[in-house]
C-alpha cells in the first residue's frame, strides 16, 4: 500500500545534520502550521525538527473516531490498530481490502428482546507507547498532504499564491495525449500550462517553521499535536482544556481550527455530498456490528433516498461527528454511496 | 388558461393537487410522497428545512422545529389556544407587536403566517416542478370553524408565498366536492376528518345551487394520529424499561427513532396484522454497550392501546348531530378524511355509529386537496358550472345589554348581503352607545370573537327604551363587513368598516413577501453552488488520492517539486472558494483542477 518514501538528500534538517528517515514529512505533516505561527517555509522538502521534541509514535497520528477526553483516549492501542486497521479508519491509513471488512467484535446476545453489543475498545487500553526508536513503524498512507493543505487554509493566512492574475504567455495546453511523454515531461508541461489559467494559484512558498517556543504542560501537548498534524489529538486536548476553563481563547481557537480541518478531511474522504447513501447489510447482520447509539441513529437515517448532505443536516450531532461516523460506516462497508 | 392549484394546508401534513384534463390529481413531492409534513425547521448552520426532512429531525432539533402552526394562525396572543400551545410546544412562542403571535427560531422571530407561507411555498415549488411552469393562483382550504381573522391570516400566508389565493374554502366542503357531491343533489353529509393532529366532524347540507351549508362543526384540535403514535411509543418505552431499566425518552435520538418507527408500524397495521419494530443500537449504556430494541406489534394490541381515542371521536360525532338537531338516520352519506381513517378500527367505529358504510373510494389524505383543485378549476372556467357560493362562515351581530349576542347575519348566509335591526337605549338619559361588532354562534357575547367597535354619540336625553337606534350590517363581495348605526330621530350616525386582521400590517406583509423571494433566489443560487462544488470536490478527491504517488515520482526534481507546489495551491484555492461559497470562484478553479487531475493521471499511468 504505497512504498516507503525517502526524503530527498536536499531535505536534510540543518539542525540535526543527519537524515532522519523515520521522519516522514508526508506522514508527520510537517508543513502544518499552528494558528499563531509565523514563518512559512513551505518550500523546504522537510520540516525542521526540534531535537528537543519527543518523537511521536506513528499511531498517534491516526484519527480516532471515538475521541474522548485525553486521558481516556490517549492510550490508543497499537494492537487495536493492527487487528482492525479498517475499523481504525485513520485518515492516513490504507483502505481496507476490497473483499475485506473491518474487523468487528461479534455481539454477545443475552436475551431475545434486546442484544448487547460491546463496542470496540471497551477493554482497557494500554498507554500509548512513545519510543524514540520505534522499530518498524507501520507507515501510514501519506494522506496527510490533505492535512497540510487544510491546515494552511485554516490558519487564516493568505495563500502564498498571491498573484493569481499572471497569465502565462506560453499558452501551452496540457497535452496528455502524447503517449511518449515521461512523467516529468508531463509535469513540466503542466507547470507551464497551469499558470495560463486565470485565477490559478502560484506555487506556495513552503512549510512553516516549527520554531515557536513550546509552552509546557497540556497546552504544549495541544500545540505539539497540532503542529505534527494530529488534529484529532489536538482537539481532544483543546476540549479538555475548555472543560476546565471554557473561556480559554487559545484553546477555543485550536479547537475550532481542528474541527474545521478534520471536517474537511472527512468530507474529502466521503466525497460529494449529493451522493445517496444506502445500507448494504441486511438488518440481522447490522446487530452484529460494533456501533454505539449515535452510529445507530445515523444509520437509521440512511434510507436510500436521502443524500449525505441531508443526512448530515438532520443527524442531530456536529457535522464533524456525523462525518466521522459516516466514514466509518463506509469503511466497514455498512453503507454504500451512489450518485 | 392559467392553472390553479388546490392546497390542503393541514395541521400535520399538506397536500397539493391540480385538475388535469377533467380529472383532479395529487402532485407528489420530490421524494414521491403525496403529502408533505407541515413542518419547518432551522438547523444550527442556519439552513431552513421544510417537509419530510424537517420531520426527521423534529425531536433532535425540537427547539428549532415548528409544527402545528395551524393551531396558532390568526389567533390573538391572549387566546386560550395560544396559552395551551405555550405549555405544550417545544419551540418558543412569543408575543408580537400587534397582540399577535410570533415564533422564535434560532435568533429570529417569525409571524405565524410567515411560517405557514414556508410550507405553502414548498407546495408551490412541488407544483411548479411537476408542471414545468410557474404557478401563481391557488385555492386553500381551512377548517370550517376558522373565523375571519384566521382565514385572512391563511390568505396572507399564501400571499407571502407568492400565491394569489383566489378562494378560501372549508375542508369538509372540499372533501364533499371531491366525492362529486353538489351536482344537482340535495344531501346531508357527515364529514369525519381524523388527521395527524386534529379531529373535526362537520354536518353539511348540500344544495343543488352550489350552496354548501355547514350546519354543525365540532371537534378536538388536540386529537389526531400523533396521539395514536404516542400510545405506541409509550408501549415500546415501557417494555424496554421493564427489560433494561432504561428510559428511552431521555435520549432525543432514541425518541426520534421511536417516533418514526411507531408511526410506520401504525400505518403498516392498517393493511397487515402485525408489524416488526427493529431499532438496533437504540441506546448506549454507560458500560460501553449498545442495546437493540426488537418488538412485534400486532393489530389487536394497537386497537387496545387506542380504543379510548376512537371512542372520543365517536362521542364528538354524537355532539355534532346534536348541534345540528339531526339523528343518524338523517345523514345521507359519510365521508372519511385524514390518514388515520385508514385504520380498520376507525372505519368500523364510524360505520357502527352512523349505521352505514362510509365513502372511502378517494384517498382520505388527498380528498381535501382534490376538492380544492376542483373548485380552483371551476373558478377559472368560464362556464362556472360548479362554483361554491361564498358564505359567511359564522354569524355576525352586536353585543347587547347583559353581554348577550344579538345576531344580525346568520351563519352560512351567501354574500353579498345586508341586514338591519333596530335597538334602543338601556339607561335613562343615555347619550352615547357603544357598538361592539362580534362574530360567532354563542348567545353569550364573551364566547364570540370581537371584530371591531365604535361609539355613536349625540343621542337625545330620554328615558330608556325611547331612543331608537338602527344598526345595519353589510358584507360586500370581497367579504368586507361594514356596520352602520343611526339615531332614527336625530339622524346622528356612525359607522365602521371591519376587515379581518391576521395581526400583520401591509408593510410587514410586503417585507415578508420580499424575504420569501430572496429565499427562493438564494435557494437557486445554492443549487448552482452545490453543482459547482460537487464537480470541484470530485476532482479534488481524485487529486488527493493520487498525490502521494505523484509526489514520490516527481519530487526528486526541482520543477517536479514546483509542479507539486502548484497543485497544492490549486487545491487550496479550491477549498477556499468552497468555504466562501463563491460559485464563480469555484467554477474558476475547476479548470485548474481538471488540468491537475489529468496531469496526475498521466504521471501515475506512465510511471507504471
Amino acid at each position: 500500500m504505497g512504498s516507503r518514501i525517502t526524503p530527498p538528500p536536499t531535505s536534510k534538517p540543518p539542525e540535526t545534520g543527519e537524515v532522519d528517515d523515520s521522519w516522514d514529512e508526508l506522514v508527520f505533516g510537517a508543513l502544518a502550521e499552528p494558528p499563531a505561527d509565523e514563518d512559512d517555509v513551505f518550500d523546504r522538502a522537510t520540516a525542521v525538527p526540534d531535537p528537543t521534541r519527543r518523537r511521536v509514535n506513528l499511531e498517534e497520528l491516526t484519527l480516532d473516531l471515538d475521541s474522548r477526553a485525553p486521558d481516556a483516549n490517549e492510550a490508543r492501542a497499537t494492537d487495536r490498530l493492527k487487528t482492525a486497521p479498517a475499523a481504525a479508519a485513520a485518515i492516513g491509513s490504507d483502505p481496507p481490502d476490497s473483499d475485506g471488512r473491518a474487523a468487528v467484535l461479534p455481539a454477545e446476545p443475552v436475551n431475545p428482546f434486546t442484544a448487547r453489543t460491546k463496542m470496540p475498545g471497551a477493554e482497557t487500553r494500554p498507554d500509548l507507547v512513545r519510543s524514540s526508536e520505534s522499530p518498524e513503524r507501520a507507515r501510514t498512507r501519506p494522506e496527510p498532504v490533505v492535512e497540510r493543505q487544510l491546515a494552511r487554509v485554516d490558519e487564516g493566512k493568505p495563500s502564498s499564491a498571491k498573484d493569481f492574475g499572471r497569465a502565462a504567455s506560453e499558452g501551452l495546453a496540457f497535452d496528455d495525449s502524447s503517449s511518449k511523454a515521461s512523467p516529468l515531461e508531463l509535469v513540466e508541461t503542466y507547470r507551464r500550462g497551469i499558470e495560463s489559467i486565470p485565477g490559478a494559484a502560484k506555487p506556495v512558498s513552503g512549510a512553516p517553521t516549527l520554531e515557536s517556543e513550546r509552552p509546557s504542560g497540556t497546552f504544549g501537548d495541544m500545540q505539539d499535536r497540532y503542529a505534527v498534524g494530529d488534529f484529532t489529538g489536538a482537539l481532544v486536548v483543546a476540549e479538555s482544556i475548555l472543560d476546565g476553563n471554557p473561556e480559554d481563547e487559545e484553546a477555543k481557537r485550536y479547537a475550532q481550527s481542528c474541527r474545521e480541518v478534520l471536517t474537511q478531511m472527512y468530507a474529502a474522504r466521503v466525497g460529494p455530498m449529493d451522493q445517496i447513501a444506502t445500507v448494504t447489510l441486511p438488518p440481522d447482520q447490522i446487530t452484529w456490528l460494533s456501533l454505539d447509539h449515535r452510529a445507530g441513529f445515523l444509520l437509521s437515517l440512511v434510507d436510500g433516498v436521502s443524500s449525505i448532505e441531508e443526512i448530515l443536516d438532520i443527524s442531530g450531532m456536529s457535522r464533524l461527528d456525523a462525518l466521522r461516523i459516516m466514514f466509518t460506516l463506509i469503511q466497514q462497508n455498512v453503507i454504500a454511496l451512489n450518485h | 388558461m392559467e392553472r390553479v392549484i388546490g392546497i390542503d394546508l393541514g395541521t400535520t401534513n399538506s397536500c397539493v393537487a391540480i385538475v388535469e384534463g377533467e380529472n383532479p390529481v395529487v402532485i407528489p413531492n420530490r421524494g414521491g410522497y403525496k403529502t408533505t409534513p407541515s413542518m419547518v425547521a432551522v438547523t444550527e448552520a442556519g439552513k431552513r428545512l421544510v417537509g419530510h426532512i424537517a420531520k426527521r429531525q423534529a425531536i433532535t432539533n425540537a427547539e428549532s422545529t415548528v409544527y402545528a402552526a395551524k393551531r396558532l394562525i390568526g389567533r390573538k396572543w391572549n387566546s386560550p389556544q395560544v396559552k395551551n400551545a405555550l405549555m405544550t410546544s417545544s419551540y418558543a412562542i412569543v408575543e408580537g407587536p400587534h397582540d399577535d403571535v410570533r415564533i422564535r427560531l434560532r435568533e429570529r422571530e417569525y409571524s405565524v403566517p410567515e411560517v405557514s407561507s414556508m410550507i405553502l411555498q414548498e407546495m408551490k415549488i412541488i407544483a411548479e416542478d411537476y408542471l414545468g411552469e410557474p404557478v401563481s393562483k391557488a385555492v386553500i382550504t381551512v377548517p370550517a370553524y376558522f373565523n375571519d381573522n384566521q382565514r385572512q391570516a391563511t390568505k396572507d400566508a399564501g400571499q407571502i408565498a407568492g400565491l394569489d389565493v383566489i378562494r378560501i374554502i372549508n375542508e369538509p366542503t372540499a372533501a364533499s366536492l371531491a366525492y362529486g357531491f353538489g351536482k344537482n343533489v340535495d344531501k346531508t353529509v357527515a364529514v369525519y376528518d381524523l388527521g395527524g393532529g386534529t379531529f373535526d366532524v362537520s354536518i353539511l347540507e348540500i344544495g343543488s345551487h352550489g350552496v354548501f351549508k355547514v350546519i354543525a362543526t365540532t371537534g378536538d384540535t388536540f386529537l389526531g394520529g400523533e396521539d395514536f403514535d404516542a400510545r405506541v411509543i409509550d408501549w415500546l418505552v415501557q417494555g424496554f424499561q421493564d427489560e433494561n431499566n432504561i428510559d428511552l425518552r431521555q435520549d432525543r435520538m432514541a425518541l426520534q427513532r421511536l417516533r418514526d418507527a411507531a408511526e410506520k408500524a401504525k400505518c403498516e397495521l392498517s393493511s397487515v396484522r402485525e408489524a416488526e419494530i427493529n431499532l438496533p443500537f437504540i441506546i448506549s449504556t454507560g458500560r460501553n454497550e449498545a442495546l437493540h430494541l426488537q418488538r412485534t406489534l400486532v393489530r389487536e394490541t394497537l386497537e387496545r392501546l387506542t380504543e379510548d381515542l376512537i371512542e372520543r371521536t365517536v362521542s364528538i360525532c354524537r355532539d355534532a348531530l346534536e348541534d345540528a338537531n339531526l339523528g343518524t338516520d338523517d345523514i345521507d352519506d359519510v365521508i372519511l378524511v385524514g390518514g388515520m381513517t385508514r385504520m380498520p378500527a376507525v372505519q368500523k367505529s364510524v360505520a357502527g355509529f352512523f349505521k352505514r358504510e362510509p365513502n372511502k373510494s378517494v384517498h382520505p389524505d388527498e380528498v381535501v386537496a382534490l376538492g380544492a383543485a376542483i373548485q380552483g378549476a371551476a373558478l377559472m372556467d368560464d362556464k362556472r358550472e360548479m362554483v361554491l357560493l361564498d358564505v359567511t362562515p359564522h354569524a355576525l351581530g352586536i353585543m347587547t345589554y347583559g353581554s348577550y349576542f344579538e345576531e344580525l347575519i346568520p351563519q352560512n348566509t351567501t354574500v353579498p348581503t345586508s341586514r338591519t335591526k333596530v335597538f334602543t337605549t338601556s339607561r335613562d338619559n343615555q347619550t352615547a352607545v357603544k357598538i361592539l361588532v362580534m362574530q360567532g354562534e354563542s348567545k353569550k357575547a364573551d364566547d364570540n370573537e370581537l371584530l371591531g367597535e365604535f361609539i355613536l354619540t349625540g343621542l337625545r336625553r330620554a328615558p330608556k327604551g325611547h331612543v331608537e337606534i338602527e344598526v345595519a350590517f353589510e358584507i360586500n363581495t370581497d367579504g368586507i363587513v361594514s356596520v352602520h348605526a343611526k339615531d332614527l330621530e336625530t339622524g346622528q350616525a356612525q359607522s365602521i368598516q371591519v376587515t379581518a386582521s391576521s395581526g400583520l400590517t401591509s408593510d410587514e406583509i410586503t417585507h415578508m413577501i420580499e424575504s420569501a423571494k430572496d429565499y427562493m433566489v438564494e435557494r437557486r443560487t445554492d443549487e448552482q453552488f452545490e453543482q459547482a462544488k460537487q464537480e470541484a470536490e470530485t476532482l479534488m478527491a481524485e487529486i488527493e488520492r493520487m498525490f502521494p504517488e505523484v509526489e514520490r515520482i516527481v519530487a526528486s526534481s526541482d520543477f517536479g517539486r514546483d509542479a507539486i507546489s502548484k497543485a497544492r495551491s490549486v487545491l487550496e484555492k479550491s477549498r477556499e472558494a468552497i468555504r466562501k461559497k463563491e460559485t464563480q470562484a469555484v467554477r474558476d478553479q475547476v479548470e485548474g483542477l481538471s488540468r491537475t487531475q489529468r496531469m496526475f493521471k498521466g504521471v501515475v499511468s506512465r510511471a507504471q
